[in-house]
């Protein structure tokens, strides 16, 4: 009970009385709110009215809303700007009819009074222009250099169209519907960037992409130094690869997906792969040079740039090709590193958009790397996307992405922690000119990025964890273990770590030594208006009512070594498990932050169910089901069903690590009407039975690996 | 106050809206004066509320089809929350002073020239004495007596709880109400017509 309340109640009730009636209640200040209420004028609001309502209308005939979204202005400055065209059009036709009194009159000024006299007697009528038109191309929309129009005329509707033009304005170039303009677009390249609005000209096009295939020797002379040759096959290119030439610069994207907002939903987006590659060959390699036969394009470009490439062609993602915006017929210098603090940028990161809370750990003048996550999609040869398995939010659970699909990427290698503004929620970093705009890039994009501490004697603050020593079975064995290690425990070229089990959020009983397990970390994330961050009104050792906690897969394939410590595997306090090195340091630091974090079954260790595939992206699986929904219930094979999957929520402030709160069950749909097959018979609530049920494949993977993580399931029958 | 839309009335309404412009309108002229002056109390200059607002509706129909009912006072916690977020991002507090010609008019039925200026005055001056409560109270009272949310409405745009947003609001009130009742007594110019 609020002690405030008694107090608090008369007072919000008079206030809503007074906001309801604007009868004034006493209080001089709250009257005079209600008396002091702004309003619109009624133009503007009328004129912004008008301009919704047809963007609606655009909008439902299918009209793009770019178009109108220009026109969504209120001031006056920006109403000029939209007024601009029509302005040039009176304009002319003044000019015209100025032009042709001139003529009238022979050439002569007209009379001053003469022109009166026009105005006084001119008819209200509205006048036709006498401007004769012609019909050119013009953009609809803003278009990229390297822009590729569509082969057909209709693919061509929204992106360009005709618009009409006075004759004697129109360029010697331009496209013109009599001479079929539009049908001289179909399948060109664009040079230039092109405006909304802008008449497109045949100088802006490039040549026929025909021409455009010069074959040329690869020269390891062409090859910078910090810069490697990759190549990549061109059937999983799309764009402009039959319109680059060898010397021209390419960027290279691939579809990204990448998950944000408050249910961790998946986001769609083209994400840049390679700027400004250089293209050093086309078409087919010799046998000389590689094996490889099929059409190729050999690119230089940074290594760590190769290195994504390199994956991307491995999991054969299609990745889309353009010309880079920046060409220049200038080859690239190499860029020397810059001295520390030489040149260096501030980047501000919001500190919502850092998966690895920085705000305990990491102090100004600390350096940092910074590492982005991002998860491919692939996309196949139909260019539709594959569906990623749902994403189950807000679960102490690795979220079933298929492993091969995530990359963590690192952006700044370097970066030092400038400042920590705490009224804002953001970290400004210093980092190199090159590396903010990929930086930017990512904050756009609201890409969450984790910081890790590169300087070691940063962790010296921090409660050091319990690690185990760097061993391998040569020197294991080699070396008798006086507290009790076990030789041979951790696998050749990994190290072991021990987890203190007060730190990960799930249930483990269903665990056990040598299953392979994914870790998560759990982290915080805060849709906090920065307004509020000075509010000393906030009591800042709670949870925000406005934060919720995220789960992120940052090991996969981990093994349990034991259900107990390294040294005393009878410890019930811990568990240790084997990493790679690279691994152990970076969970080394979550562990010192304590952070919470989750083991769930491996994904890539899922169930083998017996599957058949249908028709129409559908599956037959045969699972066991742990009990109805409520009440018992009649299954026989007509069902159609949910399954719903029943999973512990906990909830967690990193700011204390004590805040465990008690788990809430929740129960997720992750399979929608299915239909059954098989099974019948009487279900009691707690049964365990098996069915028989058709599903989509899309919901196939989500189903495996609730079954591999014990996940109790659940038949929900659906309505007829 | 305006009368509420009925519930199942504006649920309709939204669903249509996404398609049909005079659905739109209906909730546009419901919700329009709201964010103005909501957005009014929060800038100050009318020129820039007007830019914010436009934006505002703007976004607010791009989003439409994302928007999913939830009962009643949904549509109005969402709206606004778009609108407290686009303030936010794009307008800092500025301590500089307004003048006059720079405000929007006030909502009144039948007052004279005089007294529409002193009315503006009065605005401004509440105004710059709402900025010395700290920012989570003042967007509370912006909400409350501008937007004419309801206390749950207001915890729904700011993901608080409903009882935070009472004593706020409260709090908020009783603090100013002393200030401001100092300042009259030292300044009578300051009382209202």
């Amino acid at each position: 009970m609020n002690p405030n309340e008694n107090h608090e109640a008369p007072l919000t009730q008079q206030i809503d009385r007074l906001i309801e009636t604007h009868h004034p209640i006493g209080v001089p200040v709250a009257d005079d709110f209600a008396a002091t209420i702004p309003q619109a004028r009624p133009d503007f609001q009328q004129q912004l009215e008008d301009r919704l309502t047809a963007q609606i209308q655009f909008a439902s005939q299918g009209d793009e809303k770019l178009a109108v979204r220009t026109t969504s202005i209120s001031n006056a400055s920006r109403s000029r700007r939209s007024y601009i065209p029509l302005t040039l059009a009176v304009a002319m036709v003044a000019v015209i009819l100025v032009g042709s009194v001139l003529l009238s009159s022979g050439g002569k000024a007209p009379d001053l009074n003469l022109a009166l006299l026009i105005d006084e007697t001119v008819t209200p009528t509205p006048q036709a222009t006498p401007v004769r038109m012609v019909n050119v191309v013009i953009a609809l929309q803003n278009l990229s250099r390297g822009y590729r129009f569509p082969s057909t005329i209709a693919e061509l509707g929204g992106i360009v169209g005709y618009a009409p033009w006075p004759e004697s304005a129109v360029p010697l170039s331009a496209l013109v519907q009599d001479q079929n303009g539009l049908e001289q677009l179909a399948g060109r390249v664009l040079r230039t960037d092109v405006f909304r609005e802008q008449i497109i000209l045949t100088s802006t096009l490039a040549a026929d992409p025909t021409h455009t295939l010069v074959p040329a020797p690869i020269s390891a002379a062409g090859l910078i130094s910090n810069r490697v040759a990759i190549a990549l096959p061109i059937n999983l290119l799309t764009g402009m690869t039959d319109a680059v030439q060898v010397g021209v610069q390419v960027d290279i994207s691939a579809l990204v997906t990448f998950m944000g907002g408050k249910n961790s939903h998946l986001d769609v987006m083209l994400q840049k792969i390679v700027r400004n590659a250089r293209v050093m060959h086309l078409g087919d390699y010799t046998p000389a040079i590689l094996t490889a036969t099929s059409d190729m394009l050999i690119l230089s470009v940074l290594r760590d740039e190769a290195e994504t490439l390199a994956w991307l062609v491995s999991a054969e993602i299609p990745m889309t090709l353009e010309l880079s915006a920046d060409d220049s017929s200038t080859p690239i210098v190499d860029q020397p590193i810059p001295e520390w603090h030489d040149s260096r940028s501030m980047v501000t990161i919001p500190i919502q958009q850092i998966i690895s809370l920085v705000g305990d750990g990491v102090q100004e003048g600390d350096h940092v790397g910074i590492t982005a996550e991002f998860i491919f999609a692939n996309v196949k040869g139909d260019n539709t996307l594959q569906v990623i398995p749902t994403n189950v939010p807000g679960i102490m659970m690795s979220t079933p992405i298929p492993k091969t699909l995530t990359v963590s990427k690192v952006i700044v290698e370097d970066a030092e922690v400038m400042s920590i503004n705490s009224d804002d929620n953001t970290v400004t970093v210093a980092v190199s000119s090159q590396e903010e705009n990929t930086l930017r890039w990512l904050l756009d994009a609201k890409i969450p990025l984790a910081l890790k501490p590169i300087d070691p004697n940063y962790l010296s603050t921090i409660a050091p964890p319990v690690l185990a020593p760097e061993v391998t079975i040569s020197n294991a064995e080699a070396t008798a273990n006086p507290s009790g290690f076990q030789p041979g425990l951790i696998p050749p070229g990994q190290r072991g770590a021990e987890i203190d089990r007060d730190l990960i959020t799930n249930d483990l009983s269903s665990f056990k030594a040598n299953d392979t397990v994914d870790i998560a970390i759990s982290f915080l994330t805060i849709n906090k208006n920065p307004e509020f961050a000075s509010d000393p009104g906030v009591d800042n050792t709670t949870m925000p009512d406005n934060a919720y906690v995220a789960t992120k897969t940052v090991f996969t394939n981990v093994k349990i070594l034991t259900m107990g410590g390294i040294r005393n595997q009878a410890d019930t306090h811990l568990i240790a498990v084997a990493l790679n090195p690279e691994d152990a340091d970076l969970l080394t630091w979550i562990l010192a932050a304590h952070m919470p974090i989750a083991l769930s079954v491996a994904h890539s260790d899922a169930n083998d169910l017996t599957v058949e595939n249908l028709a129409d992206g559908k599956v037959t699986v045969e699972i066991p089901v742990k009990s109805l929904t409520s009440e018992e219930g009649y299954i026989q094979a007509s069902n159609t069903v949910n399954i719903l999957a029943r999973m512990n929520f906990t909830n967690y402030d990193p700011n204390d690590p004590g805040s465990l709160e008690p788990r809430k069950l929740v129960s997720q749909i992750i399979v929608r009407d299915a239909e059954m097959t098989s099974s019948s018979g009487t279900v009691n609530a707690g049964d365990v039975m098996r069915v028989k049920l058709i599903i989509a494949q899309d919901e196939l993977s989500t189903l495996e690996w609730a079954l591999k993580a014990n996940i109790p399931l659940t038949l929900q029958l659906r309505p007829k | 106050m305006r009368v509420p839309l009925n519930p199942e009335y504006e649920q309709q309404l939204i669903r249509d809206a996404r398609s049909n412009p005079d659905a739109f309108r209906e909730l546009y002229r419901h919700y329009f004066p709201r964010i103005y002056a909501y957005v009014a109390y929060r800038v100050g200059r009318a020129g820039e509320t007007e830019d914010l607002v436009a934006d505002i509706f703007v976004k607010v129909v791009e989003s439409l089809d994302t928007f999913e009912y939830r009962g009643a006072g949904s549509f109005a916690a969402w709206i606004f929350r778009i609108t407290h977020n686009h303030v936010s991002q794009f307008y800092r507090g500025r301590a500089d002073l307004l003048s006059i010609d720079e405000v929007s008019d006030i909502i009144s039925d039948d007052l004279s020239p005089d007294q529409t200026i002193i009315r503006k005055e009065q605005f401004i001056h509440l105004r710059s004495l709402l900025q010395t409560l700290s920012p989570r109270r003042q967007e509370i009272i912006r909400l409350k007596f501008f937007g004419e949310l309801r206390n749950q409405e207001i915890a729904a745009v700011l993901g608080l709880d409903e009882r935070t947003i009472a004593s706020h609001l409260c709090r908020g009130i009783e603090d100013l109400a002393q200030r401001y009742e100092a300042e009259i007594s030292r300044n009578p110019s300051h009382e209202p017509e």
